[in-house]
């Protein structure tokens, strides 16, 4: 295809929306390698850990035990070397204003967990479509914001 | 101590461009932005190394001549925006196909090939982001801002803006600013 | 004048030296004259002895010839002519100087001539002889010729010897006359001499006498006196004075002795002189041989002096006397100060007495001076008025000056039956200072008076000052105080009623002073303890002490503190609450801070309760909003995941159901979305906050350009008309705002008519608080009312009220989807907003919705 495989993380404590996120994935064309995390400790782990692939996006859910999306956000735009990562918000709605945190707080996306299976799809392929965009024409990731 | 900077990207390409190949030792030719003769030989080996020590930078070579246009087609699209004047009189289509001398459907067939996506779409998007960078820089107002990317309307810029990114100018410009006292703050 | 005299006297002896002189020459000449006659009787006998002896010498030359001639023959028997001419030359010499010598006398020239003739015979004889050979009758003729000759010399020589004679006899006499003469002159010289020399002697002593007497004048005299003579430039113009003389006195003024000044010009020791005038004085002096007087001040080596200096004309110079003036210089000037310090004195004798006049003449006060009239046996009668000013004129209408000299009980007869008529009497005999009161009845209105009496001599001096306003006024003043006291007590009885208690702290004395009621309210009676503010502060609550002493510190310090509260203890040991102002008073004389205490133990004991209950009620809505919250999440996703699921079997596996199996999954699925929407709008509900922080100001154009634009689709869609008119800017909340408008367009969307043409328009006005109705609590003076309205199926108007309460909905489930909450969320919205919403509608026209925001 275009690109070659993007590599894509997803942090949720929810197993029936990682099942759902896997599916709308690989539903989509477009070559991807699919990792996931039942909560933010887990995917920190990984992240510091010495043999990490960075991901292209990596999809954070707020609602989690343990390390909940918005640590996890924190925590990365913190480390060196994490700092540049394009995370998305993928999360149940929310107020205005936490939506606007999110942001506030670094993430470059915020995903509305749709309540259809096609809406998701739509919105992850948008996603991958505009990170891929940002990626090869030298736009401005700092200034990468989307919401959906 | 806090700074604020700007970057020209052409600029900073270019630098580090000519630092790499001075480094090497080769003699070139800087023709326009993306496109470079080298007069030195290189054996592949040395062209290999070349590429790698270019990408570190996020500088590709670009090899498919497809991808050579699309390049050429996005450059193109970039100054266009740029330039105020230019963009007024011409729309994107006729420019485009004056400068790179093809005809725009073609243009457009080989875009979207190589990038599953249409010319049209790109432009918006390139829109956003020099909207965007405007909206941070925070020197001239939303109107003027839309005036400078040749939109009809204060109204329309914001319409695309939404539809692209999902937040309003002034959204984006409170997300931008809440970002900065935060960054400070820690 | 001595000098004068002496000139006199010169001149007189002048005269007489210039007699004796002519006389001493004329003497001498004679003298001269003599000796000269005798020199010529002389020369003339010696010529005459001369002249003999010369004829001697020519006749013996004469007789040498013959001689010679004897000689010759008789040794020669002849003549020998050459021994002749020695002889002859001889004679002939001698008969030449003879003949000069006898120039003068024709006898003898005569006789010489004769002389000549014979010596010619005789040479010529001779001559013939030293031919001849005859002696004897030769030298007969010789002897002839010698015998002539021989006569002629005794001629000759008796002429001479007559000659002799005379001349020696005139020699004689001279002789005897001259030396005569020159003794008499040069005893007369001698004389004249001597005469002179005493004469000289005289003078020089008297000259001497003059010069010692003079000397000794300048010597002792107090003036500078100086001689100078001129120094005289090319032009003949005086430039400069040499000091040729100063006496001692110069020492005095100049510190230098005379000494150092001689022989010196003034350029050159007292060039001071040329700057203050004495230099050309002088020199006009000696110019114009006038003598002048001036008076100079003298500056000398920082030393001032005052020369009074008259220079006049002495001979070939100048003499100056200077008398050292300064002290009488200073006290000329100290006398003129004197003087003017006098006049000025006078002056202000007479302006004193000026003043004093007006002040009689202008002082309210009544000035009078009394002389006793006495009787007989010494007891005062009456007064006789010495002096009275014209303040009686206002009073009495008198004119001071007519009265003065009367007698004030004539002129007053009441004055008797006064008091002050006997205090004046008192006054006199005891000789005390009396002050007394009294009044009088002048033209039918009450006067008061205070008099001061004196005594002077026999009599008093009497001030008297009307002083009606001052005894009105005390009395006024008397009166007031009566009330003030009333007041005080129904004061008192006010502060035990509104349990209030005063006090004022004087700051600089320290001293407090307190109501009644001040310690009352705390069930101390007035009595029962010191009220200082030591006391009051042991009754003060422990905690609050420090603040309380601040609070008085603050008093001290002139600051008006803040009015506080602190807690004190009563007497029964309950605490109560005392609130605390004042402020300070400026006095005249001191300042004074006021307080008030009062006892808001009540209102604070309710405050707190309040304060409780909000923080109740504050944690009741807390724990109910984040039930609301968790609640709506928490069922939020269960929801999401029905949807999903139900989208996925919608998606791929439906049609494997059967067609009742359909049917009850289609139902599912709208039971499912509605309940969706239901807990969407539940928790957008339940998230309607209002957070001071969170307004700002909100262009309302904006918002509802947002919200179309979220719209758009749907708009477009049903091709909906929009009427957007200007919006307005007010306080608030975007999030809010937007959902405000959004809930209100998606009605309207969703309750249009199929059949006309949609429309919705939004337009704002600003209204005053005074034209709303009274439907809603007005806590602003302006609002902005946006009117909302379109077209659609519109709603009897009755349900105006009804609509916007939760889940009031007017239609049936099936019509219209909708959750009965969106109005719901627009009223909570405004309400936020300290707004108000209202509706209007008309069944199956359309409805409005005013919206009434805070300008």
């Amino acid at each position: 295809m275009k690109l070659n495989n993007i590599n894509i993380i997803l942090a949720d404590d929810d197993p029936d929306d990682r099942m759902l996120f896997n599916d709308a994935i690989n539903d989509i064309a477009i070559a991807t390698n699919l990792s996931m995390y039942p909560n933010g400790q887990e995917l920190m782990d990984y992240l510091l850990s010495d043999d990490v692939i960075l991901p292209e996006i990596i999809f954070l859910d707020l609602n989690m035990p343990i390390k909940d999306g918005m640590e996890c956000l924190k925590e990365i735009r913190k480390t060196k070397g994490l700092e540049h990562l394009c995370v998305a918000i993928y999360s149940t709605s929310s107020s205005e204003e936490d939506i606007e945190n999110t942001f506030v707080n670094g993430a470059n996306i915020y995903i509305n967990k749709p309540n259809s299976y096609k809406k998701l799809k739509v919105a992850l392929k948008r996603v991958l479509q505009m990170n891929w965009q940002y990626h090869t024409s030298s736009l401005n990731m700092n200034n990468f914001l989307l919401r959906l | 101590m806090k700074m604020n900077v700007q970057y020209d990207y052409t600029l900073l390409c270019k630098t580090v461009l000519e630092n790499v190949l001075d480094r090497y030792g080769l003699s070139y030719n800087l023709i326009s932005t993306g496109e470079i003769t080298i007069t030195s030989q290189l054996t592949p080996e040395q062209q290999s190394e070349l590429e790698q020590t270019l990408k570190a930078y996020g500088i590709t070579i670009l090899k498919n001549t497809q991808d050579i246009l699309v390049q050429r087609i996005k450059d193109a699209i970039t100054e266009l925006l740029h330039d105020h004047t230019k963009n007024r009189t011409y729309n994107v289509s006729t420019y485009l196909a004056e400068t790179l001398n093809y005809s725009y459907s073609h243009l457009s067939a080989v875009f979207s090939e190589s990038t599953h996506t249409s010319i049209e779409n790109f432009v918006i998007l390139r829109k956003s982001d020099v909207a965007k960078q405007l909206i941070i820089e925070d020197q001239l107002t939303l109107t003027e801002i839309a005036f400078k990317l040749n939109y009809s309307s204060v109204a329309h810029l914001s319409a695309q803006f939404k539809k692209t990114t999902g937040l309003t100018p002034s959204q984006f410009k409170r997300i931008i600013k809440k970002r900065k006292t935060q960054t400070i703050r820690s | 004048m001595p000098v004068k005299k002496l000139a006199k006297a010169s001149k007189f002896f002048i005269v007489t030296l210039l007699l004796a002189l002519s006389l001493l020459l004329f003497i001498s000449y004679k003298g001269y004259h003599q000796v000269n006659q005798l020199k010529t009787a002389a020369n003339l006998v010696s010529h005459t002895l001369k002249v003999e002896n010369e004829i001697n010498n020519l006749f013996s030359h004469y007789a040498d010839i013959e001689s010679t001639i004897y000689k010759s023959f008789l040794e020669q028997g002849r003549l020998n002519p050459k021994l002749l001419e020695a002889p002859k030359l001889k004679a002939k010499k001698s008969f030449n100087l003879l003949n000069q010598l006898t120039q003068d006398n024709p006898l003898q020239q005569k006789n010489l001539k004769q002389v000549r003739n014979h010596q010619k015979a005789l040479y010529k004889y001779i001559d013939t002889l030293s031919t001849a050979n005859d002696y004897k009758d030769k030298f007969t003729i010789l002897a002839i010729h010698t015998s002539a000759l021989e006569d002629l010399k005794t001629e000759l020589l008796n002429e001479e010897n007559e000659l002799l004679m005379l001349r020696q006899k005139n020699y004689l006499s001279f002789g005897f006359f001259t030396p005569l003469m020159l003794l008499s002159l040069s005893i007369f010289f001698f004389i004249v001499f001597i005469l002179s020399f005493w004469y000289f002697n005289r003078q020089r002593k008297a000259t001497q006498r003059t010069n010692t007497f003079l000397e000794g004048i300048l010597f002792n005299s107090a003036d500078i006196i100086s001689f100078f003579t001129p120094v005289y430039n090319a032009h003949h113009d005086i430039i400069d004075f040499t000091f040729k003389f100063t006496n001692k006195s110069i020492e005095n003024v100049l510190g230098e002795p005379p000494e150092i000044f001689k022989n010196k010009r003034i350029s050159e020791v007292l060039p001071v002189n040329f700057e203050n005038g004495v230099f050309d004085e002088m020199a006009l002096a000696a110019k114009e041989q006038e003598p002048r007087e001036f008076k100079t001040l003298f500056t000398y080596k920082g030393k001032n002096t005052w020369l009074r200096t008259k220079v006049m004309p002495l001979k070939d110079g100048v003499l100056t006397s200077s008398i050292d003036v300064t002290l009488q210089e200073k006290n000329k000037v100290e006398q003129k100060k004197l003087t003017k310090r006098l006049e000025k004195q006078n002056l202000e004798l007479l302006d004193n007495r000026a003043f004093l006049g007006n002040i009689f003449k202008s002082v309210s006060e009544i000035i009078i001076n009394l002389e006793c009239i006495r009787k007989n046996d010494g007891r005062i009668i009456d007064f006789k008025i010495l002096f009275i000013n014209d303040a009686i004129t206002r009073l009495t209408g008198h004119i001071a000056s007519e009265i003065i000299g009367k007698h004030l009980a004539a002129l007053y007869p009441s004055i008797r039956e006064k008091a002050v008529f006997s205090q004046l009497i008192a006054c006199v005999k005891d000789e005390e200072l009396i002050d007394f009161e009294d009044h009088y009845d002048i033209d039918g209105k009450l006067y008061y008076f205070k008099f001061t009496a004196t005594k002077l001599n026999d009599g008093v001096t009497v001030t008297t000052r009307e002083i009606t306003q001052e005894k009105l006024r005390a009395l006024e003043l008397a009166n007031l105080n009566l009330e003030l006291e009333i007041q005080n007590s129904i004061f008192n009885e006010a502060e035990t009623l509104a349990k209030v208690g005063s006090y004022h702290i004087e700051t600089e004395s320290g001293n407090f002073n307190c109501s009644n009621n001040f310690f009352n309210m705390l069930g101390y009676a007035p009595l029962d303890a010191e009220q200082t503010i030591d006391t009051y502060k042991t009754l003060i609550h422990p905690e609050d002490i420090t603040s309380y002493a601040l609070h008085i510190k603050d008093i001290f310090n002139g600051d008006s503190p803040e009015p506080f509260i602190y807690r004190a203890k009563t007497r029964k040991g309950q605490t109560k609450y005392l609130k605390t102002s004042g402020h300070f008073e400026a006095g005249l004389m001191k300042n004074v801070f006021i307080g008030v205490v009062q006892d808001v133990t009540e209102e604070i004991m309710a405050e707190q309760k309040l304060r409780y209950k909000n923080l109740d009620l504050e944690h009741s809505n807390a724990e109910l909003e984040s039930f609301n919250r968790v609640a709506s999440h928490d069922l939020q996703e269960p929801m999401r995941k029905i949807q999903l699921f139900i989208s996925r079997i919608s998606d791929a596996e439906v049609e494997t159901l059967s067609e009742h199996g359909q049917m009850y999954f289609g139902k599912i699925r709208t039971a499912a979305n509605r309940m969706q929407n239901l807990i969407k709008y539940l928790l957008s509900y339940a998230r309607l906050n209002k957070t001071e922080n969170d307004f700002t100001q909100v262009d309302i154009n904006t918002v509802i350009r947002t919200v179309i634009a979220d719209y758009e689709e749907s708009i477009s869609e049903h091709d909906i008309n929009l009427d957007i008119g200007k919006m307005p800017t007010v306080t608030g909340i975007t999030f809010q705002l937007e959902q405000l408008f959004a809930n209100l367009i998606s009605n309207s969307i969703k309750y249009r008519r199929e059949d006309v043409v949609s429309k919705i328009a939004i337009s704002s006005e600003r209204i005053s608080r005074a034209k709303l109705d009274d439907s809603f609590v007005k806590k602003h003076n302006t609002y902005v009312r946006i009117s909302f309205s379109d077209n659609g199926i519109g709603f009897d108007n009755a349900h105006a009220k009804k609509i916007f309460d939760m889940f009031e909905r007017l239609h049936q489930r099936q019509n219209y989807s909708g959750t009965g909450i969106g109005l719901a969320i627009c009223k909570k919205i405004v309400l936020n907003h300290n707004g108000h919403i209202k509706a209007e509608g008309k069944k199956g026209q359309g409805s409005t919705f005013y919206i009434y925001l805070p300008a």
